[in-house]
C-alpha cells in the first residue's frame, strides 16, 4: 500500500500566486519574497472540478496520506500510509511492530592474510535515540528511544515509520557516540550493524579548565568535543571536576594515530553561573599535554529592566523576555526567561556585553495584539532601565469561513492557524500559532509574520478545511493599527471513507480497536514540504472506521 | 417463480392481529363446557401474568422523574499518546522540534474538549506576574462519536521565546477538561480548574466539570539550535 506522493500542485499557479498573494496582502516581502509561498488564493484561479488548495489548484482527494497508529502503548507505533486516491472504502493493515533491529559489536581485526574477524558482541548499557520524520508525510516528526543493558549486543527498538539519524551512547565513555541513518519502513523490522572503534584507537586527553588560572571552585562545566564543521560529538561530553577542574576527554585516532582537531564548547552546567558558554576553535588534542581552557575572568550579573507597553498604550502582561549576549571574552549567554507583570514591567539578570553585543528579545502572549521585538544594545557593568519600550502591532487577520453558493458566512467554527515556515529567511519562525471562533463577521487572528497552516473544524459529519496562508510583516511606517489581512476559506461537501484497521499478525490477523487514524494531504511549499490534518478518527471495537474527507462538489 | 393470475389470488382474511382474539372468544363460548374452559383460560391468563412480572399501576405516590444525567469526565486515551515515552530527549538531529499529540473522548457527545497546553507552570504564585502563563489552548468540538481526534503542538527550541530554548529539563503539560478551564490560587498554590457546569443558589456545585492531565519531561541538550547557558 506503500506508493509514491503524487504532487499535483499546479506550477502554472505559481506565477499567479505570486502576484496575487502579493497584491492581496498587500505587502512586499522583506529579502525578496515570502519563503513559503501558497501557490493560489482563491478557487476562481483553478479549474472546474478543483479547489484552491494549500500548495495549488487539485483535487481534494489527491496527494493523500494516512498516519495510522495501532497501540504506541503495546509498542505499536504510527505507521504511514500514501495513496494515488482514496476510494469509499480504505483499509489498512499494519504491522503488529515496526522496529529497528541490530547488534553492537567491538571493533573486528583483520590477520596478516586480510582474513576479518568480528568483534565480540557488546556487553553492557546503551542509550539509543532515534529522532527523524516520516518518509511518507513531510513535516511529521519522529522519535524513539531505548536504553538498556545489552547481554549479547542486540538490541531492539520499536518505532514509528520514518528517515531517522540514529545516536547510540555507551555507557562506557571512552567511546564516542554512534551516528547513523536508517529509514524504518512500514511493515519492516530494519537491521543494522554498528561497530564500536578500536579500544587501542581511542586516546585519553587531560584537560582542565580555569578561571585567570585558577580553578572555578564549586562549579562545573560540560566539556564536549565536536567536529569543527558540523558540530557532531566526537566524543562523549564529560564533566570538569568543582574542585579543580580538570577533565579527560576519550577521541578515537585514525588509522595513522592522529587525533583530529576538534572544537571545543564549555556550558555550565549549573545556574546561576560566572561563565558564559565558550566554544575553542582548532584545538588539536595531545594526549601527553593537559589541555588548558581558560574562560577568563569571572563576569558579573547585570541587572536589565523596564516597561514593555502596546502599540496603543495599553501595558503588556505576560510578555516572554530574555536576552542574548556576546560577553566581551568571546562567550554567548542566553538570560533567563522573565515575564512582565500586571504593570508590564520586567526585570532580569544578564552577562556583560561587547559592543552591541546585546540582543533584548520580547515576545508578547499568543493573543495580544502587540507583537515580539528584539532590541539590539550595549549592556555595560551597571544596572540599565530600558525604560518604556513600546511593541510594534501584529498583522491582524481575520479568516471566514464562506458557503460559496450563497456567501453567507458560518459561525462557530473553530479556526486554527499553526505556523509552519518563516515568512523569509531573515525572519524567525513565529512561537505562537492562534485558536479562535468564528462570529458573524469571521474570526480575528493577531499573527507574527510567518507562513500559517489554518484548519477550520466545524463539527460532526462536516468535514474539515484547510489552507495554508502567508502573513507578511507589518510595515513599520503605519500609525495605527495595520489594514486587516482578510481571507475566506470556503466550505465543501465532504465524502465518507470507511474501512477497517486490521493487524497482519501470524497466524491470523485481527482488527484493531483503538487505533488512531490521520488523513493528511501533502503540501509542497516554495522552501518546505508539510501537511495538514484532513480527518482524524478512532476505530471502534470491530476495529471500523469512519471519516469525512474534503472533496469539491461535481 | 412465477406468480398465480389474479382470479386464483386468495381473498383478504382477517389476520391474527385484526380480530383473532375475538375469533378464540367466539370457538370458546359456542361449545359446551364453554364456561369452564374460559375460567381455565382466565386463572392461565392471570397466572401468566404474574408469571411474567406484569405489574398493574395502582394510583398512589406519582415516581419521581429520572434525575437529570449528570456530566462525564472526559479521557486521555494513553495507549496512543505521542511521544509516547514520558522523558523525551530533544535531538539537535532534527532541530530539537517536539510534535506532541493527545487522543481525547469523551462519552457526553455534545461536550466542547478544552486542553490547555502549559511549559514549566510555575505552581507558586509571584507577585505581580499573571496567573495564568499557559502556552496555548486547543478546542476539540463535537465528533458524534466519543473520541475527539487528537489536541496537538509543536514545540521548538529556535523560536523567539521558547521555553523550551534554556538548557535542562522542562515540564510540559496538558490540561484536558470539558469546561473553560481557569488558573486560581488556593491557599498559596496555583492550580488549573474548570469551571463547574451548574452551580446552585448558595454557590454549591451541583454538576461538575472535570480536568485530567498529562505530562512530558523535556531534556534540551545543549546542541539544540537557540540554546544557551543562563547566567
Amino acid at each position: 500500500m506503500n506508493s509514491r506522493v503524487r504532487r499535483s500542485a499546479a506550477p502554472t499557479a505559481l506565477a499567479l500566486l505570486v502576484a496575487g498573494l502579493s497584491l492581496s496582502l498587500g505587502c512586499t516581502a522583506p529579502g525578496g519574497g515570502p519563503y513559503g509561498l501558497p501557490a493560489c488564493t482563491s478557487d476562481a484561479q483553478c479549474q472546474p472540478g478543483e479547489q484552491c488548495f494549500s500548495d495549488g489548484c487539485g483535487d481534494l482527494g489527491g496527494d493523500l496520506a494516512a498516519e495510522v497508529s495501532p497501540e504506541a502503548r503495546a509498542g505499536q507505533f504510527a505507521q504511514d500510509f500514501a495513496f494515488e486516491t482514496v476510494g469509499p472504502i480504505q483499509d489498512f493493515r499494519v504491522v503488529p511492530t515496526t522496529a529497528l533491529s541490530g547488534i553492537l559489536r567491538s571493533a573486528s581485526t583483520e590477520d596478516d592474510e586480510g582474513h576479518v574477524t568480528p568483534g565480540q558482541p557488546y556487553v553492557g548499557r546503551v542509550t539509543l535515540q532515534l529522532a527523524g520524520t516520516s518518509s511518507v508525510i513531510p513535516g511529521l516528526h519522529r522519535s524513539a528511544n531505548l536504553s538498556t543493558d545489552l547481554s549479547d549486543g542486540r538490541f531492539t527498538v520499536p518505532a514509528p515509520s520514518g528517515t531517522y539519524v540514529g545516536t547510540l551512547t555507551t555507557a562506557d565513555p571512552r567511546f564516542p557516540p554512534l551516528r547513523f541513518e536508517v529509514e524504518i519502513a512500514p511493515g519492516t523490522q530494519e537491521i543494522i550493524a554498528l561497530q564500536l572503534p578500536d579500544v587501542e584507537a581511542l586516546r585519553e586527553i587531560p584537560g582542565r579548565v580555569a578561571s585567570l588560572g585558577l580553578p572555578l571552585l564549586g562549579q562545573s562545566l560540560w566539556v564536549e568535543p565536536l567536529h569543527p564543521e558540523t558540530m557532531e560529538l566526537l566524543g562523549q561530553p564529560v564533566r570538569s571536576d568543582p574542585l579543580t577542574g580538570a577533565f579527560t576527554l576519550s577521541l578515537a585516532s585514525d588509522a595513522d594515530g592522529a587525533l583530529p582537531a576538534v572544537r571545543l564548547r564549555v556550558t555550565p552546567t549549573a545556574t546561576p553561573a560566572n561563565h558564559p558558554t565558550r566554544v575553542f576553535d582548532e584545538v588539536v588534542p595531545d594526549p601527553a599535554e593537559t589541555l588548558e581552557l581558560e574562560l577568563g575572568a569571572p563576569l558579573p550579573q547585570v541587572r536589565l529592566s523596564g516597561t514593555l507597553r502596546g502599540p496603543a498604550g495599553r501595558v503588556i502582561v505576560g510578555a516572554t523576555v530574555y536576552a542574548e549576549v556576546q560577553t566581551p571574552g568571546g562567550g554567548t549567554s542566553r538570560s533567563q526567561s522573565v515575564q512582565s507583570d500586571a504593570e508590564g514591567r520586567f526585570t532580569l539578570h544578564s552577562f556583560p556585553s561587547s559592543d552591541q553585543g546585546a540582543r533584548l528579545w520580547i515576545v508578547p502572549p499568543a493573543r495580544e495584539a502587540a507583537g515580539q521585538t528584539q532590541l539590539t544594545f550595549t549592556l555595560g557593568a551597571l544596572p540599565h532601565d530600558l525604560g518604556e519600550v513600546v511593541l510594534p502591532y501584529r498583522m491582524p487577520v481575520r479568516i471566514a469561513v464562506l458557503d460559496p453558493e450563497t456567501g453567507a458566512q458560518e459561525e462557530n467554527a473553530v479556526v486554527i492557524a499553526d505556523p509552519v515556515a518563516a515568512y523569509a529567511e531573515d525572519l524567525p519562525l513565529p512561537t505562537y500559532g492562534a485558536e479562535g471562533i468564528t462570529l458573524t463577521d469571521g474570526v480575528l487572528m493577531w499573527l507574527e509574520p510567518g507562513v500559517y497552516r489554518v484548519s477550520v473544524r466545524r463539527g460532526p459529519q462536516r468535514p474539515r478545511l484547510t489552507r495554508v496562508l502567508a502573513v507578511p510583516p507589518v510595515q513599520s511606517s503605519l500609525e495605527g493599527p495595520p489594514p486587516e489581512q482578510f481571507e475566506t476559506v470556503h466550505t465543501t461537501v465532504g465524502r465518507t471513507v470507511t474501512g477497517t484497521v486490521i493487524s497482519k499478525g501470524e497466524p491470523t490477523t485481527r482488527p484493531i480497536a483503538g487505533a488512531v487514524i490521520r488523513y493528511t494531504r501533502v503540501l509542497h511549499l516554495e522552501h518546505t514540504s508539510t501537511h495538514v490534518v484532513l480527518a482524524e478518527t478512532t476505530t471502534s471495537e470491530d476495529g471500523t472506521y469512519s471519516v469525512i474527507l474534503p472533496t469539491v462538489p461535481h | 417463480m412465477s406468480s398465480p393470475p389474479s382470479h386464483q389470488l386468495p381473498g383478504r382474511q382477517p389476520g391474527p392481529s385484526e380480530n383473532g382474539g375475538l375469533r378464540v372468544a367466539r370457538g370458546l363460548l359456542s361449545s359446551p363446557g364453554s364456561l369452564r374452559r374460559l375460567a381455565f383460560v382466565g386463572v392461565l391468563g392471570g397466572a401468566a401474568l404474574l408469571w411474567s412480572g406484569c405489574l398493574i399501576p395502582v394510583p398512589g405516590d406519582p415516581i419521581d422523574p429520572l434525575p437529570d444525567a449528570r456530566n462525564r469526565p472526559p479521557r486521555i486515551e494513553e495507549s496512543n499518546v505521542t511521544p509516547f515515552d514520558r522523558i523525551v530527549q530533544l535531538d539537535p538531529a532534527n532541530g530539537c522540534v517536539l510534535q506532541l499529540g493527545l487522543p481525547v473522548s469523551d462519552p457526553d457527545l455534545d461536550d466542547v474538549i478544552t486542553v490547555r497546553w502549559f511549559v514549566d507552570f510555575n505552581a507558586r504564585p509571584v507577585e505581580g506576574e499573571p496567573q495564568d502563563t499557559s502556552f496555548s489552548e486547543t478546542l476539540l468540538l463535537p465528533t458524534g462519536r466519543e473520541d475527539r481526534g487528537s489536541a496537538s503542538l509543536t514545540l521548538r527550541t529556535n523560536t523567539p521565546g521558547s521555553r523550551l530554548a534554556p538548557l535542562g529539563t522542562h515540564l510540559v503539560e496538558a490540561y484536558v477538561s470539558d469546561g473553560r478551564l481557569q488558573v486560581v490560587n488556593e491557599n498559596g498554590v496555583l492550580v488549573v480548574r474548570p469551571l463547574p457546569r451548574e452551580v446552585d443558589v448558595d454557590g454549591g456545585v451541583i454538576d461538575p466539570n472535570y480536568v485530567v492531565s498529562y505530562a512530558w519531561f523535556v531534556v534540551t541538550p545543549s546542541g539544540c539550535p537557540g540554546v544557551g547557558s543562563n547566567p
